[in-house]
């Protein structure tokens, strides 16, 4: 199952229990209230099913922005 | 002779830690979410003095009362551990003793996590088939939340103690009944699960005492277990999934041949995204968080409860996979 950028924003809304088309991508991760340790395991599962990505924490942990996060599983 | 599974038990410490509690305590750590994520209503928390070895006790008590087999019938106990009564001597020999299993008997411990029980299996199975014995005791027993800081969500909501007693006899079969067995171990995950300070390494003193507060805001400190929760989960999802495909290919079976899969209860969530990413029904997958992660006790376990629901009956086909610290991985198959 690939995921376009649009749909990973609207996953990405959804883990952090934000409404629907909140996120944009500039968004910067600290500054997100529920950006936790459970969220970066979610993220990991939501790489992995929509990219067939398995991503490590080292990688979601340099990321600074919801788009940084985005690029992990979508390469430009 | 084949090596087969002839009845489990298991046994819980009295004191629970429920979501209640934690709430009540930490209000705010969004437990009633957390738990709604890991399955895990209850942890069961072992007491003062009470001992890994203890809870295994009280199981292969519980296991005996069944009828199935006299403690002096059992010529091989195999202990399952990483919370040993002492350094010295072997834990198993201390229970030899306690469970009145004859002074003839062979009796060690492992020392592994949640891969544990199907090295356990993979052990016993060798000690039948070359005729070492023809009745082995397998006991896991585990008391993470000792090592637990009290501040640490990361590893407090999850863990629960346990003890499991599993009774594996030698009997006249055409083909085996357990295996074949898939193994896997990466020490470069170590420090990823890790309990610092105690072993031989790293001496406890006044400065691996103290507690500091990571980036999550989870206090530790070095004689607390830690766990890398994302790496933990990115582990899993790299060795499981070709595991199982390895031990279909060992066996020459495909995955619907499988009746059921019993997989190392780490939380919820993380056996839902294995379930499906596998491609495995839900009705085939065992389920039995309820009490948190009991490491090495967790499979046996859910076997049990799998068995008292009536989803293991005789000539059910069960895959077994465990995963967990060392890293360390094991699979295998058990025909009922």
């Amino acid at each position: 199952m690939t995921m376009s950028r649009e749909e990973l924003l609207r996953e990405i809304d959804k883990m952090l229990e934000l409404p629907s088309g909140t996120l944009q991508g500039p968004e910067v991760l600290a500054e997100l209230e529920n950006w936790d340790s459970m969220a970066i395991v979610t993220f990991i599962a939501l790489a992995d099913s929509a990219g067939s990505v398995t991503l490590s924490a080292k990688q979601i942990g340099h990321c600074e922005t919801v788009g940084d996060l985005i690029a992990l599983v979508r390469p430009a | 002779m084949q090596a087969t599974i002839v009845a489990t038990a298991f046994h819980l410490p009295k004191t629970m830690l429920t979501t209640h509690d934690l709430n009540a305590e930490f209000p705010e750590w969004s437990v009633a979410k957390i738990d709604g994520s890991t399955g895990i209503t209850e942890r069961h928390i072992a007491g003062e003095g009470e001992c890994a070895s203890d809870l295994a006790q009280r199981a292969a008590e519980k296991l005996f009362a069944l009828g199935v087999c006299t403690p002096d019938e059992v010529d091989f106990v195999l202990f399952c551990t990483q919370s040993p009564d002492y350094w010295v001597p072997t834990t198993a020999c201390l229970l030899q003793q306690r469970l009145g299993l004859p002074t003839t008997a062979g009796a060690l411990d492992i020392n592994l996590g949640s891969s544990g029980f199907v090295y356990l299996l993979g052990l016993a199975q060798g000690l039948v088939a070359s005729s070492q014995a023809r009745c082995v005791l397998l006991l896991t027993g585990e008391t993470y939340t000792r090592f637990l800081n009290r501040k640490d969500r990361s590893v407090r909501t999850i863990f629960g103690d346990a003890g499991t007693a599993t009774l594996i006899r030698a009997v006249e079969a055409p083909a085996p009944l357990m295996g074949p067995f898939v193994y896997g171990t990466d020490g470069a995950g170590g420090e990823n699960l890790i309990l610092r300070t105690g072993g031989a390494r790293t001496a406890k003193t006044a400065d691996t005492g103290v507690e500091e507060e990571d980036e999550s805001g989870n206090w530790r400190s070095m004689d607390n277990l830690y766990m890398n929760g994302a790496e933990i989960f990115r582990f899993t999802l790299s060795v499981v999934q070709p595991a199982i495909q390895e031990l279909l290919r060992k066996a020459g079976k495909t995955l619907e041949e499988i009746d059921v899969f019993i997989f190392h209860q780490a939380n919820l969530y993380i056996l839902q995204h294995l379930r499906k990413r596998i491609g495995i029904p839900a009705e085939k997958f065992v389920i039995a968080i309820e009490h948190g992660n009991t490491a090495c006790s967790s499979i046996p376990i859910a076997m049990h409860r799998a068995l008292e629901e009536g989803r293991l009956k005789p000539g059910s086909l069960a895959m077994l996979v465990g995963y967990g610290p060392g890293y360390s991985w094991g699979a295998t198959l058990v025909r009922w």
